[in-house]
């Protein structure tokens, strides 16, 4: 039969298939209940490897409670969090120090470091605990903390991806049987446009899920009355200079 | 057999050897690790570290002056957090200011109280000059810990002396 079918049929059957794969993306979305399914998420180390990392359900983590006690968080739903802190430290290089210590000790990253601010990105179920240490290091100036809902564009993209993948199976299976030059030709080319997509599609959905995964926190530490970073100066008065809990812990 | 100006020089060496040794009753659960002349440390099986010290000032500046100076170099050069001020009082009833802290180190929270006393330092001789003693009792544990101790520490300040 397939010997039958011209090139310009080929390529209609091909453009229905295609608005078919779309349309199923719609009808899917719309039966889509409260399912979070584990997934591979990546983790992106100092060095800028990335790491595979299978990770659970959010909702399914037994801390998720504590982690995000107050944030308007569903257990099916995707979330990218992230937050903007600026404080005023007595001292930046200890209070970066500090700060970089404490995203380590959860597991978490630093993306960027430019002056006295930090770019870092923390497990998401270590968010708002990180948010409270980092509230710690000093006098808070300013903080904002954004919670975004990208539940729906997640599934969009892995609907998207699954109707493409299976598209370009059942080209292959048309591939096969395919014995015209043409016919081989069209199909190839349809082959090829799909599987970029599909690579776009999944670079956008590993891109997603480390987002998910690691919420980005942006915080910039600030001296004083708008000081330059200080070192501190020993005291006129030596016996203030003994005093202290670095003494007690390291002269004890 | 001997003169009288000997006998009140030997009882003034007496007392100034006297009162170098510190003594404090420290609070239930710690260890007491040392004793010698002007020092004093104890130390709790979870990390919490009280030490005692005295140092010399020949400024001879009063209580205020020094906490108050103690206090500023604690808050602004080394970004301590002041939670408490707090009259205290050692054994001979004199009058000490403690101060309570919480600040960060390596990422941990951790507390600090340095209670501070002023008073005039012994003379051997009325030719010596003048000095007052600082002595401090210093506190730190990781926060969860300090606020276990602090307030028995608080306590225990009421038994130091001479």
């Amino acid at each position: 039969m397939l010997r039958t079918i011209r090139p310009p049929a080929l390529l209609f059957f091909l453009l229905v298939l295609t608005a078919a794969c779309n349309y199923a993306v719609d009808r899917q979305y719309d039966g889509f209940a409260s399912e979070t399914q584990a997934g591979l998420f990546f983790d992106n180390g100092l060095d800028g490897e990335l790491r595979p990392r299978v990770v659970g359900k959010l909702g399914s983590r037994k801390d998720a409670s504590v982690a995000l006690p107050s944030l308007p968080h569903k257990r099916s739903r995707k979330m990218i969090y992230s937050a903007g802190l600026s404080i005023e430290v007595a001292r930046v290089e200890d209070a970066m120090r500090d700060a970089l210590q404490q995203v380590e000790k959860i597991g978490g990253y630093m993306q960027e470091r430019e002056g006295s601010s930090l770019v870092l990105r923390v497990p998401a179920d270590s968010f708002l605990s990180f948010i409270e240490k980092l509230r710690e290091l000093g006098r808070v100036l300013s903080e904002s903390i954004k919670a975004q809902d990208v539940s729906r564009e997640h599934k969009n993209l892995e609907i998207r991806l699954e109707n493409v993948r299976k598209a370009r199976q059942r080209l292959m299976a048309l591939l096969d049987r395919a014995k015209e030059i043409g016919e081989i030709l069209e199909i190839e080319k349809s082959l090829l446009r799909l599987t970029v997509e599909i690579e776009q599609l999944e670079a956008a959905l590993e891109a997603m899920n480390s987002q998910i995964a690691y919420s980005s926190v942006r915080v910039a530490f600030n001296t004083p009355l708008g000081q330059g970073p200080r070192r501190r100066r020993p005291n006129r008065f030596q016996w203030i200079n003994a005093v202290g809990v670095q003494h007690v812990l390291n002269r004890f | 057999m001997f003169s009288t100006g000997s006998r009140l020089l030997a009882v003034l060496v007496s007392l100034q050897l006297c009162s170098c040794s510190l003594y404090m009753k420290v609070p239930l659960g710690f260890l007491q690790l040392q004793t010698s002349g002007s020092e004093l440390k104890a130390q709790s099986p979870d990390e919490a570290r009280l030490w005692v010290r005295e140092f010399h000032d020949h400024d001879q500046g009063k209580l205020e002056f020094w906490a108050k100076a103690l206090s500023r170099d604690l808050i602004e050069s080394r970004g301590y957090q002041l939670t408490d001020t707090r009259a205290v009082k050692d054994l001979a009833k004199r009058q000490g200011t403690e101060l309570r802290f919480t600040t960060n180190l390596g990422g941990t929270q951790r507390g600090y109280m340095i209670a501070i006393f002023v008073f005039e330092g012994s003379r051997l001789n009325i030719f010596a000059a003048r000095y007052n003693i600082i002595r401090v009792v210093e506190f730190t544990a990781e926060k969860a810990v300090f606020d276990r101790y602090i307030e028995a520490v608080h306590l225990a300040i009421a038994s130091l002396g001479p």
